[in-house]
């Protein structure tokens, strides 16, 4: 399926997106119907968690809270209007080479590592130990032994 | 991701300190780090064993007390089964 032949089928309904009339592009698709093409072609969709505010006077403001969206923000006269000027940045955004990767970063110190040296000055170490050599010694020579 | 499982012996000197031992495991991110069942055996059984071994009433406490850290330490670990 290709990008003519999505836009055919939504065309067939174009009241539902309130399109009646208009001539599409791609440029000028709404991201619902852009992500929907997109699916079609073979790609990648990912929805990211955008805050939407209403603009003092009028119209709407998108931000990026995550991802390949940190740092944008765009404004519109609708909602619709906003999400697809931030897209289109988060578009160019890609197109020079953006990217989502992960990091490792530390998160402290290992769970376990509070019992670092707990047995330094344990007067059971030995016996302990030999407790433990004893027992595998006793698997290795008899297996069924438990 | 390498995967880095320690044995018993490995993780009987990290309890007791040892200094390089140390260092390698904690220069590790936790999910690189594992140990097999066999060693949550050994261990657990080792204390086990002593608390039934020992006669001194001290020791007896002492043997379990380890026992009951043993279980807290070992459950922090991912743990690999015995089929592995």
């Amino acid at each position: 399926m290709t990008f003519d032949d999505v836009l055919a089928a939504f065309l067939i309904d174009e009241r539902t997106w309130g399109l009646e009339g208009q001539v599409l592009s791609r440029r000028r698709c709404p991201a619902g119907i852009m992500a929907e093409i997109t699916r079609a072609e073979g790609g990648t969709i990912m929805q990211v968690a955008v805050l939407l505010e209403p603009v003092a006077g009028n119209g709407y403001r998108a931000i990026g809270t995550e991802g390949l969206t940190v740092g944008l923000s765009a404004e519109g006269a609708t909602r619709e209007e906003a999400l697809d000027q931030l897209r289109k940045q988060v578009e160019a955004r890609i197109a020079h080479g953006a990217e989502i990767r992960p990091l490792d970063v530390p998160v402290g110190p290992h769970p376990w590592s509070r019992f670092a040296g707990t047995l330094r000055d344990e007067p059971l170490l030995d016996a302990w130990k030999q407790a433990m050599e004893d027992y595998r010694r006793r698997l290795d020579e008899d297996p069924d032994a438990l | 991701m390498s995967l880095f499982v320690l044995d018993t012996d490995i993780l009987t000197l990290y309890l007791e300190g040892h200094a390089l031992v140390r260092q390698r495991v904690d220069a590790h991110p936790r999910a690189d780090l594992a140990i097999t069942v066999m060693s949550v055996d050994e261990q657990l059984t080792g204390w086990y064993t002593l608390a039934r071994q020992v006669r001194r009433p001290e020791d007896v406490s002492r043997a379990y007390d380890r026992l009951a850290e043993a279980v807290v330490f070992l459950a922090q670990w991912r743990i690999l089964p015995y089929s592995q």
